[in-house]
């Protein structure tokens, strides 16, 4: 090995070991842990809390790197709590009638590339009435939750990158969505219901609605559980669709690119629809006036609760459904590559291939 | 082995290259062995001190281009007779995707080469600058000495880090063009061949 190649192999180990001890000897003196060493992290930040006395109908938030939960206020007054380090607060305040809490960055220099910015224990806002009219909230990193009773007329959340969780929230029209996170909604009830995840699952429980209930995951499962409403249409990208006791007055209407259909009790009063790029589909208990199911390349089997005009078609499988009987609805069946096997509640199978 | 000897069989195993680059390795190694003897060493020995006629294909070889080759061994060594033209017409749906389907895979593979080697560096002089940028970042930050101190550690290790990581990555890059060059010896070897020693 040469000489120059030699040292300077020397020179870089020592540079390694020099800054490996450099930095071993900071994170010692901060106790081992980097949310001390720059100390934008909980324990380095103050914990403020803003009290607001005005009254306001609507509720607009801008935030954001930060999480944010709502809660019910113990007293008549508005309550907001959050971390403010040096880099960040927020401007609280209530004009027209608005409560409007805005993220506040106060740097602006060079410096600024170079902030670290850890997850706190999040903001919190206590609110002192039940029902508001109009909500909206902008979170550009972090998630947004509430979970305790509230009402208003129009919920709007728009989450960056983060999870939003919603339970016992009654909106005429709910509209949430995130890029990156899952999205839950729990015992919760509106007109119109819209929940959107670009990368992440998106689960309804105990979900009421005099209208419509869509939800859309690019890539990540959608689950329904106890939902009931006029219509609902689930879209997944790339994961499953499982429902389990949904009741449509009106549609039903379920797609999936790339991932299995899983109906368990579920019942629409016109169109049951499922499509199904390259997964199974599976019924349970099912039923719908006017059912077709769909799949690209899979399996579509299981049971319907009422007698129907079957129309089974598979391009390279078995078909199996039971007798046409034309006073039920009708129901039509196909899949590219994979068999058909479907049967009535409570009536033995018939062998009558379509 | 004798001076007239192993030229027949260097000039056998270099069948599929042009005759002008078959007579100028033959010419060569003849003046080779005769400068050998002329030395005063005897012919046999004066031959096998030139290496066996596969090694010495191999070195041919690796001077001559592969373009040179394929060209030679695809053209012609005769007129076409009409039923080969015809076939060939009839056969071009066929054989004219393949080939350049063959072609651009060729390519790509080749590029995929020296764009692994080109990743390589690239990861390098991205910790070698990260390193600095963090050494700045550490005279500028606020979060007080030993933040900065930490940072200016991780920067000097970066650095450090870089420094050996292009070592590494040259004699990665090295095993790759040396496996390369076996490569193109190997297809090269699958058009040029015939008789062997």
């Amino acid at each position: 090995m040469k000489k120059a190649v030699l040292i300077t192999i020397l020179i870089a180990i020592g540079l390694i070991v020099a800054g490996g001890a450099m930095s071993f000897v900071s994170l010692a003196a901060a106790g081992f842990d980097i949310k001390n060493l720059f100390n934008i992290s909980v324990s380095g930040a103050d914990l403020n809390t803003v009290d607001i006395t005005e009254d306001y109908t609507d509720l607009e938030l801008k935030i954001d790197s930060d999480s944010i939960e709502i809660f019910k206020s113990s007293d008549e007054n508005t309550h907001f709590t959050y971390y403010a380090t040096d880099v960040h607060d927020y401007d609280v305040k209530v004009e027209e009638n608005t409560l409007k809490i805005e993220s506040l960055d106060k740097s602006a220099s060079i410096k600024d590339i170079f902030v670290f910015r850890f997850q706190s224990e999040g903001s919190k806002l206590y609110l002192p009435k039940e029902e508001y009219d109009n909500f909206t909230a902008e979170v550009g990193s972090g998630s947004f939750s509430s979970k305790e009773e509230f009402k208003f007329d129009d919920v709007e959340l728009d989450v960056g990158s983060g999870s939003i969780k919603l339970a016992k929230m009654t909106a005429k029209d709910l509209n949430a969505k995130t890029a990156s996170g899952s999205v839950h909604a729990d015992s919760c009830n509106g007109t119109e219901m819209s929940l959107t995840s670009g990368s992440g699952s998106v689960e309804l429980n105990d979900i009421t609605s005099d209208g419509k209930v869509q939800v859309k995951s690019s890539s990540g499962s959608v689950k329904a559980y106890n939902v009931t409403a006029k219509t609902v249409e689930l879209k997944a990208g790339s994961g499953s669709v499982t429902t389990e006791n949904v009741t449509c007055e009106e549609d039903f209407q379920v797609q999936s690119s790339s991932g299995s259909l899983n109906f368990t009790n579920t019942v629409s009063g016109n169109k049951f629809e499922g499509k199904s790029g390259s997964g199974s589909i599976h019924l349970d208990s099912c039923d719908g006036a006017d059912m077709n199911l769909q799949a690209s390349s899979g399996s579509i089997k299981g049971t319907v609760k009422t007698v129907k005009m079957f129309n089974g078609t598979s391009g390279s499988g078995s078909v199996k459904v039971p007798d046409d009987d034309p006073n039920g609805g009708k129901c039509v069946l196909h899949t590219g590559s994979g068999s058909i096997k479907i049967s009535i509640d409570g009536m033995e199978e018939t062998e009558a291939d379509d | 082995m004798t001076k007239a000897e192993f030229i027949e069989s260097l000039i056998g195993s270099l069948n599929g290259l042009s005759e002008d680059d078959i007579k100028k390795s033959k010419d060569y190694y003849e003046e080779m062995i005769d400068d050998r003897m002329e030395d005063g060493i005897p012919e046999e020995e004066a031959v096998s001190g030139l290496g066996t006629v596969d090694e010495i294909k191999d070195q041919i070889l690796e001077e001559v281009p592969i373009t040179k080759i394929v060209k030679e061994r695809m053209k012609p060594k005769r007129a076409l007779r009409a039923w080969e033209i015809v076939l060939l017409i009839i056969g071009a749906p066929l054989w004219i995707p393949i080939t350049a389907a063959l072609i651009v895979v060729a390519l790509v593979l080749y590029l995929c080469f020296w764009i692994i080697i080109l990743a390589l560096y690239l990861c390098d002089f991205a910790v070698f600058i990260w390193g600095f940028g963090v050494i700045i970042g550490a005279f500028v930050q606020q979060y007080g000495f030993n933040a900065g101190l930490f940072m200016a550690g991780c920067g000097v290790a970066s650095i450090g880090i870089a420094i050996l990581l292009f070592f590494g990555f040259t004699k990665v890059a090295q095993g790759m063009i040396f496996l390369s060059k076996k490569m193109g010896l190997g297809i090269k070897r699958m058009f040029v061949g015939g008789k062997k020693e």
